[in-house]
Parts: structure tokens; sequence; C-alpha cells
């Protein structure tokens, strides 16, 4: 080894710890300490978790034995049962119930953002149900749908007999719909509280320049709120649809997933817990969570495709601002030369 | 009154809607919960016996 390698090395070390003690270094370094905390929990507790999921899928396994590998049968064995793949024409019901809610949300916050006496009522009584749990609601349900209870009496007050009222919750015919019911009761509010939030970030006073033009409420909807609010419709429908793919408390407490009103959730609830195939379970969720991830690609798609006015118009502003500055450039060459 | 007057018949007619409606969505969300409030009072052969 020559002289000289021999007293490059410490010099490396020096420049190496000086380096570490520059300001930018010292910033990359406690940028990394506080993200380490963080990530690892997110790592233990999210990814490892899931990995973990993925790995069982390919095992016939309970929750205390190691279990056999059986490949890609867990997976077949979701789409061929008719229990299972079955269950997820009841998240159907859940779909549309999802768009009624929207709907009505829309309609009310719209309704409501027309300025109304006593609005801060109303809104607080509609996003009342939101603040109880999912199982206490299902309770509520229980004995608001018993037969002769409460919706039979209610509806006994606009002269509608018992004997003419529906099994709510026995009966195939409506009992899923009886169950939606349910959900869109406990959302509506919080997705109308969403909408209106959005309204209200529209400046007053284009309401007011549009009622001036002669706007109706009709028009003022159509071409102020609508068009400000998408970002929050398009959240708000992803939202609902994957909630609905995943609908658990419901049927799970009001009628255990009897009767044909067993979603996803509850059949993978009951295989993963009651017949401890562990396995087939993690495959059932991973699917579902291919489906979730489709149905969201989907809505996107299909929003850009509804809203590509809206698109184009901005492309278009983009394009013109681009050929601007570049005249402005050309302009200033110009000058100079 | 003066107000009431001064406004179309269509925006009569909105409003008359607006708080219908209003009232209308605020009683349901409310109807469950109240009685289930008003039940928890309630003896357990009181519960059991079916209101109608």
């Amino acid at each position: 080894m020559s002289n000289q390698q021999l007293s490059s090395k410490p010099q490396e070390k020096q420049t190496l710890l000086n380096k570490l003690r520059s300001g930018k270094a010292q910033r990359v370094l406690v940028m990394l300490t506080f993200m380490l905390v963080p990530l690892l929990l997110l790592f233990v507790f999210t990814y490892l978790p899931f990995i973990k999921m993925v790995q069982f899928s390919f095992y016939n396994r309970t929750y205390l034995d190691e279990g056999t590998w059986v490949g890609l049968k867990n997976y077949i064995d979701v789409f061929q049962r008719d229990d299972i793949f079955g269950s997820l024409a009841v998240s159907l019901y859940y779909m549309g119930g999802s768009v009624v809610q929207l709907a009505l949300a829309l309609f009310f916050a719209s309704l409501m953002v027309f300025k109304a006496k006593g609005s801060a009522i109303y809104k607080a009584c509609m996003f009342f149900p939101y603040l109880i749990c999912g199982i206490a609601v299902g309770f509520i349900f229980k004995f608001f749908y018993a037969h002769g209870y409460v919706l039979d009496s209610i509806l006994g007050l606009f002269g509608v007999a018992l004997e003419d009222c529906p099994l709510w919750l026995q009966d195939m015919r409506i009992n899923n719909i009886a169950l939606v019911g349910t959900s869109v009761w406990r959302y509506t509010g919080q997705n109308m509280v969403l909408f209106l939030g959005a309204m209200m970030s529209v400046d007053n006073e284009l309401y007011e320049a549009a009622s001036l033009d002669g706007a109706g409420r009709w028009q003022q909807f159509k071409y102020i709120i609508l068009p400000s609010i998408k970002t929050i419709i398009v959240l708000n429908l992803i939202l609902s649809i994957s909630g609905s793919l995943s609908a658990f408390e419901p049927p799970y407490v009001i009628t255990n997933g009897t009767m044909g009103t067993g979603t996803y959730f509850v059949i993978m609830n009951r295989i993963a817990h009651e017949n401890q195939k562990v396995g087939l379970a993690c495959a059932m969720a991973i699917v579902l969570l291919a489906i979730i991830i489709l149905c969201t690609v989907g809505q996107n798609l299909f929003f850009k495709y509804v809203f590509k006015d809206g698109a184009e118009d901005d492309a278009v502003r983009a394009q013109r601002k681009a050929e601007r500055k570049a005249a402005r450039l050309a302009k200033a060459k110009k000058g100079v030369a | 009154m003066g107000k009431l007057k001064e406004m179309r018949p269509g925006e009569i007619i909105f409003s008359i809607v607006q708080y219908v409606m209003l009232i209308g969505a605020s009683l349901v969300a409310v109807t469950p919960v109240i009685v289930c409030v008003f039940t928890a009072f309630k003896t357990d052969t009181e519960y059991q016996a079916p209101p109608r």
C-alpha cells in the first residue's frame, strides 16, 4: 500500500464526518428520525397484517394450527360457493341505497343552502343518527321493525291495519330493503353536512347575481351549486359504494345474516370465526379488496367521462395560458434583439 | 306578513315545500331515537306488550 493511499483514508473519514455535521445532513437525519416511528407503526399494524392475510389465503388453516398449502383453491371456492359469491348480490341493495342516500343528502343540503329559518336545528337533527354507533342503531331498528311495534304503529296512524303490515325483517322480498333503510337513515345526515360544507364555500354574491339576473332555484342549483361541488359528489359516491360493499353492522345485529340478509362481510365473519376457515376468509377479503379497487377505478373513469366538459375547459384554459406565455417570451426576445 | 306579500307565488310554494321537507326529514331522523329513549323507561311487561 502506498503512502498516498494511507493518508487519504483519514481524510475521507473527516469529510464524511463533516458531511454529517452539515446543516443539510442534520435536517435529513431529523426528518428520518421523525419518520421512523410512524413508518414502523404503519408497517407493523397495516402492511404486515395485510402481507400475512395474503399468505393465509393460500392455506387451509384455522387460527391455531399451521395449516396446509392449498394454492388457489380458496379463491376458486370464493367464486364457486353460492353462499359466498351470492352474498355480493345483497350488496347491490346497499349500492342502490347509497345512491338514494346521496340523492337525499344533496336534496336536503340544497334546501338548506337557500336560507331557511332554524336550519341549524334541522341540520343537527339530521346529522344526529351518524353520532350513534352502528351496534346501537342495529338494536334501535330491531325494535323499530318488529311486528306490531314502532313502524307498524306509525303506519296504523295512517289507517294501515296491522294484518296488512308486512313482516319487515322476515319477508325475504323486503327485508334487505328494510335493512338498507337503516344505513340510509344513518348516513344521509353525514353526506348532507359534507355537501353543505362544499356549497357554503360558494361565494354568496354568485347566488345574488344569479337571482338578480332572474335565475330560479333550479337554475341556481344546476349552474352554480352542482359544478362547484362535483369533487365532493365524486368523493361521497366512492366512499358510499365502497362502504356498501363492506356493509356489516345492520344485517349482523338485526337479523344475524339470516333469511337472505347476509352481506359479504357477515358471511366472511361467519366463515372466519364460526367455521374457523381462516384461509377461505382471507381469500374473501382479498377478492373484496379487488372488487372495491375495480369499482373505484370504474367510478373515476365514469366521472372523468361525465365531467369531460369541465376537464376540457381546464385544458383549453391551460393551452391559452401557455400560448400567451410563449408570445410574451417571443416579444421579450425581439425587444432584446 | 309584509315580507310574505312581497314574495312571488313561486317563492311562497318553494318555502312551504322547503319547510315541510326539512321538518319531515328531521322527524324521520329523530323518531327512532326518541322511541328508544322512551322505551328505556318502560318495565319489561310494558315493553313486551305490543302497543297495538
